[in-house]
């Protein structure tokens, strides 16, 4: 599966359960799955990951990508 | 006038109210939650105070007030739910009602003077009073009915006590048991059939469904579209009426087409319509035979985070965490120490069950599923732009009027027609008053039931409940969810088979005779209206079926005539 790049905020809700999700300028949201420290919410972030397999839940934010790497812009 | 012209002026009008109902009415728009009882005078009150209030913080709140303070229910501490006996409920209100412990507080509501439901927390569960659920409890509760939950499991927590809930199916790679391991889908459920007038906890939409729980998703809540679609064929397979999808993900033309396949068949397919707050559904939800719904917050408005668009055809309470008690409360696992916990949680998935439940309602009243969704669409309550638009489809869930609107226009004119009729054959043959007045109250309620007394305040499957059931339907009801929309019991059997073996006995020949007269007329009405559809909706079947029940219920009336001539 190819990597994904992705710049955006992160955000944090819950739909039955904690949801980390990122919102990119362009008003898109990827859902985040993996380790993401709780210190990045709030915080714009890069992303490199992969689409995950698991695609379908009930967070139901959009698509949900694997992180591999994150890390702060600001 | 003579007896013969009587009859035939009540057949008469036995057959134009039959009519009526074919050329159908104006659509009533329900209306909205009461206000809640104005306090005066002594009484309970009930205080929802900050849900992290400590037991000194407590006391001191106690202390501030003069009042004595008890939990609502021994679980409702989390919630911190307490009521107190006060001797001026507006005085106490007014004075605390601005004090920075209390978030809320309120007399409390008794929905019936006989204290129903009697769930304790009910009083949080602003939703389904929003929806007008308790007319559903009182029109069969959804008995008869059986509904799959797609999700992470279903759980028997304690408050899902008592439901039938059967042990489920699970399509998780290394899990065998569709049991819950992380909460969500025991919430579904619990909105779905949640044990109600059961002196615990919460209630639920339709507590007398069948559940059939699917685990599709796994401890982490995500699954795959592949191994949704197998579920949902499963279900198909298996008989269930409705599927209930509180899920979602990109645009999966094998999931899709596996959620539309089932609602070809007969299935009525539930789905939540996503929780991006932007424009544009995923699938399932996107399924052009998919019944999409978006969420509502408490204040009846869209919730920020509803996805919206094309397909959304409908909405319901799905809650707003944001807003104190603004959330879904159920009852579900609590994966921290193994236990249950009273939840209160948010998202179309919230909203999605409240259909489901809707359905199983309308379903478990006797009426097909394409039926009971043009009810359900047509009583919604319209939000937002006037009539329907891709934020609330045809509106915002009106249970209480949906079934209102079963009853007004498909019950009473069906009960009318059988009483009408009856009576008029009764007359016609120049029977007793005693003997056409019980051919005409059986051939009502063999009709349509004797739905008023849903109105009264009896408990769902208890007391004079099942009355309120036409019999065909309850007859379908005593051998299990399934068989009540099947076509053995849309059909003469019953009566038939009621007629030939009781029907030449003198004392009970009028009963039967106006029960297989009603029969008729229930067979008759659901032919001409679409209400009822076994065997894909025949309504030669029906016809057929009505013709019998007419005879027999003629044959029977006409040997007792003729064993008084003789």
């Amino acid at each position: 599966m190819s990597a994904l790049d992705l710049e955006g905020t992160v955000a944090r809700d819950d739909f039955g359960g904690p949801v980390l999700m990122l919102r990119t300028a362009g008003g898109q949201t990827w859902q985040l799955e993996g380790d993401v420290p709780p210190s990045l919410i709030g915080r714009r972030v890069r992303v490199r990951g992969a689409e995950a397999e698991a695609q379908f839940g009930f967070a139901m934010v959009g698509p949900v990508i694997a992180v591999q790497r994150i890390e702060a812009l600001d | 006038m003579t007896h013969k012209s009587i009859a035939a002026l009540l057949a008469a009008g036995a057959l134009a109210t039959l009519w009526s109902t074919r050329v159908g009415t104006p659509i009533q728009v329900g209306q909205g939650a009461g206000e809640a009882a104005q306090a005066s005078g002594s009484g309970v009150l009930v205080f929802d105070l900050k849900d992290d209030i400590d037991d000194d913080a407590l006391a001191a709140f106690a202390a501030r007030h003069g009042l004595t303070l008890g939990l609502s229910d021994p679980s409702s501490r989390d919630e911190a739910l307490f009521r107190a006996d006060v001797s001026d409920r507006a005085a106490v209100i007014a004075a605390t009602r601005d004090d920075p412990a209390v978030e809320l507080v309120e007399p409390v509501v008794r929905m019936q003077a006989l204290g129903y439901p009697d769930d304790p927390l009910f009083e949080k569960q602003w939703n389904l009073t929003q929806i007008g659920a308790e007319r559903g409890w009182r029109a069969g509760a959804g008995r008869g009915v059986t509904v799959a939950v797609l999700d992470t499991g279903v759980s028997p927590v304690e408050d899902l006590a008592g439901i039938d809930l059967t042990e489920g199916h699970a399509f998780v790679p290394g899990v065998d048991s569709a049991l819950d391991d992380h909460g969500h889908g025991t919430h579904v459920a619990g909105t779905i059939a949640q044990a109600t007038h059961n002196g615990k906890g919460v209630a639920g939409v339709a507590p007398r469904v069948r559940v059939v729980p699917y685990k599709v998703l796994a401890a982490r809540g995500g699954g795959s579209s592949d191994r949704i679609a197998a579920a949902i064929d499963h279900a198909v397979d298996a008989g269930v009426d409705i599927i209930n999808l509180s899920l979602g993900g990109p645009p999966s033309a094998v999931l899709t087409k596996a959620a539309d396949a089932a609602a070809e068949a007969g299935v009525l397919v539930v789905a939540a319509a996503g929780n991006s707050g932007g424009r544009g559904l995923g699938s399932p939800a996107d399924g052009h035979l998919v019944i999409a719904v978006g969420a509502t917050g408490p204040d009846g408005t869209k919730a920020p985070y509803s996805t919206f668009g094309t397909g959304v055809e409908i909405a319901a309470p799905g809650g707003d965490t944001r807003k104190e008690g603004g959330g879904i409360l159920q009852d579900t696992i609590n994966p921290a120490d193994g236990g249950h916990a009273y939840k209160a949680f948010q998202g179309t998935s919230m909203a999605a069950p409240h259909v489901s439940g809707a359905l199983a309602v309308l379903l478990g009243m006797g009426i097909a599923p394409g039926a009971a969704v043009d009810v359900l669409f047509r009583s919604a309550i319209d939000v937002g732009d006037d009539g329907f638009d891709e934020v609330y489809g045809h509106g915002r869930i009106d249970l209480g009027a949906a079934v209102d609107r079963v009853v007004w226009h498909d019950r009473l004119p069906r009960f009318v027609a059988g009483l009408l009729l009856a009576a008029a054959l009764g007359l016609g043959l120049g029977f007793a008053p005693g003997r056409w007045l019980v051919m005409a109250l059986m051939g009502g309620w063999a009709a349509g039931g004797l739905f008023f007394l849903g109105w009264l305040p009896i408990s769902p499957g208890g007391g004079l409940a099942w009355l309120t059931l036409d019999p065909l339907r309850l007859a379908g009801g005593l051998f299990g969810p399934g068989w009540t929309h099947s076509a053995v019991f849309a059909a003469a059997w019953i009566p038939a088979g009621v007629a030939f073996v009781f029907g030449l006995n003198k004392r009970l020949a009028p009963w039967v005779s106006g029960f297989a007269l009603g029969c008729g007329v229930s067979l008759l009405s659901g032919g001409l209206d679409g209400t009822l559809a076994p065997l894909g909706g025949s309504s030669v079947w029906l016809f057929a079926h009505s013709a019998v029940c007419v005879l027999g219920a003629v044959a029977v009336a006409g040997a007792l005539r003729m064993d008084y001539s003789a």
